[in-house]
């Protein structure tokens, strides 16, 4: 038994050396996230005291834009809060519209790009420095103000908001993309290579299969997303429901306020059960195609 | 004592097990031998509730666990360690890691969730590794071991569950012949040291000839052998893994 507690006695004085290594460094990492969230609790004047007493006056707006629906006459009563019904749900859908075609623009963009910004497709080093740096760039320029700078060159409306959507989804897609492009095995790719494949087609034939479903999914999750932006960005004039939302909070016109907010609500979750349906069905094939073979190992 | 009565399980229309009954003395190595696709896997995925039964029993010394829920269940599961012919082994963890995952069905949730394993039970960990020769690389990420120490690291892992059977699902099928007699040997001796009985799936005869005393052929979902090795003649042998391999 002599060798056993051996191998204990060895086993736990490496793994306490491990530990000795890792831990400080865990112990300093501890401490940089306490300062840092500190600071920004300090630098960004967040206090309690403050939160409790304006609670009551987030509460008093909600109620002045709340509707007198009584149930008695809920059918004039809703008929009176939805005056505007047929313009807004024609602004609603000019959002969904924007949200759906910056997504199809911004996706093939970052499609296309994020092949040169994995580091494994050897694109070398200079196309994926060049790629990332470009998504960053796309990234960080807030939405608001690539849609202030569209609305000033082509005018207001919807073309701005399309842009500005277009090229931050570009920028989010390619980095996730590219990531997911990343995590790819290169077995696989050997075989395709070893048949005498040229790159592109290693790409369409090794890469694309394996990334599609995550691709696909951070699409679907991107419109979801997108549809939320297309409504936010109208505020600066660039087309859709926020337009629409901007002018009435500036006018003071409550009952118009949650109208548009609860047709907004609405638009979305009916955005996010349709894109989840589509999610699970492609989930549902890739595991039907695993379980094609029940009983084999 | 493990007894299996009537059980099935069907996949849509497939018929992936078809009424098998047997039963496993304690202390029995028992090898299932067929072809793939016949079942095997299907079996052993029963027995440790990976698999629901479409209808059927399965009883362990009396205690009916095809019925088991919850922390029962879990428990269970414990109870008959499963080895997977791709080894299973969370690639992230280190090996010991790796072994003690085979002891959370016994330790309180925290103790899962910080890795703070006790001293006791890391102390079972390294004696269950050292008893398969791979003690020297606890401390390692497990995908940098080879596929037959990567086997042995989930045998470990199987031991500290302080199981009372082995599920073995094709434990050798993706292993070198080296590696295959270790594990192999390995399995056997557990089997005899401790008295676990084992259920080992197996595609080749030669192997179930050389470990095992007998053995369960299944065909097409069926149970269409149960016996000694001795008895397996070659109209048996055409029978489990059809004409054109006899």
């Amino acid at each position: 038994m002599t060798h056993v507690s051996d191998a204990i006695g060895r086993v736990e004085a490496a793994r306490r050396a491990q530990m000795r290594r890792t831990g400080w460094k865990t112990l300093l990492f501890g401490g940089a996230l306490a300062v840092l969230i500190g600071l920004s609790l300090h630098q960004g004047e967040v206090s309690w005291t403050k939160f409790i007493t304006g609670l009551p006056r987030f509460g008093a707006y909600i109620i002045r834009i709340l509707p007198d629906l009584s149930f008695a006459t809920l059918g004039a009563d809703l008929q009176g809060w939805m005056w505007n019904l047929p313009n807004w749900l024609k602004l609603l859908f000019d959002t969904v519209l924007i949200a759906f075609v910056s997504t199809v623009m911004g996706a093939i963009i970052a499609f296309f790009l994020s092949f040169p910004a994995a580091r494994n497709m050897g694109f070398g080093r200079v196309s994926t420095q060049l790629a990332r740096r470009f998504f960053e760039f796309l990234r960080t320029v807030p939405e608001l103000v690539f849609a202030l700078l569209f609305v000033f060159a082509f005018g207001l409306g919807p073309m701005a908001g399309v842009l500005a959507i277009t090229l931050h989804t570009a920028g989010v897609l390619g980095k996730m993309m590219s990531e997911i492009n990343e995590t790819i095995t290169d077995r696989s790719l050997e075989g395709v290579i070893a048949a005498g494949a040229s790159r592109d087609r290693v790409i369409r034939l090794g890469v694309v299969p394996q990334v599609a479903p995550a691709f696909v999914s951070y699409i679907l999750l991107r419109f979801e997303i997108n549809v939320r932006s297309a409504s936010v960005i109208g505020l600066v004039g660039a087309g859709g429901i926020g337009q629409e939302l901007m002018f009435v909070i500036n006018q003071f016109i409550y009952r118009d306020i949650s109208a548009i907010l609860a047709l907004l609500i609405v638009t979305v979750a009916i955005v996010d059960i349709v894109s989840e349906t589509i999610r699970h069905r492609i989930i549902a094939s890739e595991v039907s195609h695993a379980s094609a073979t029940p009983s084999a190992h | 004592m493990l007894e299996i009565t009537a059980l099935s399980r069907t996949y849509g229309n497939v018929r992936a097990l078809e009424a098998v009954s047997l039963s496993v003395a304690p202390g029995e190595f028992v090898g299932v031998i067929g072809r793939s696709g016949a079942g095997k896997s299907t079996l052993l995925r029963l027995i440790n509730r990976l698999v629901e039964p479409s209808s059927g029993e399965i009883s362990f010394n009396g205690e009916t666990v095809s019925a088991l829920s919850g922390r029962e269940l879990r428990d269970w599961r414990r109870r008959c360690a499963m080895i997977f012919q791709q080894f299973n082994l969370i690639d992230r963890l280190s090996v010991l890691d790796n072994v003690l995952v085979g002891r959370v069905a016994m330790l309180p949730r925290w103790r899962s969730w910080t890795m703070a394993w006790p001293v006791a039970d890391r102390v079972v960990a390294i004696e269950a590794l050292e008893r398969l020769g791979i003690s020297e690389h606890a401390l390692k990420r497990a995908d940098q071991l080879s596929g037959g120490q990567q086997q042995r690291v989930a045998i470990a892992r199987a031991l500290v569950q302080e199981p009372q059977l082995i599920l073995a699902d094709e434990p050798v099928a993706s292993l070198d012949p080296h590696s295959t007699r270790t594990v192999m040997d390995s399995l056997a001796r557990i089997n005899r040291e401790d008295g676990l009985t084992v259920l080992c799936n197996l595609h080749h005869l030669d192997l179930a000839r050389e470990y095992c005393r007998r053995v369960i052929g299944v065909a097409a979902g069926r149970v269409v052998f149960d016996g000694p090795i001795e008895a397996l003649d070659a109209a048996t042998i055409r029978m489990i893994y059809g004409e054109d391999e006899a």
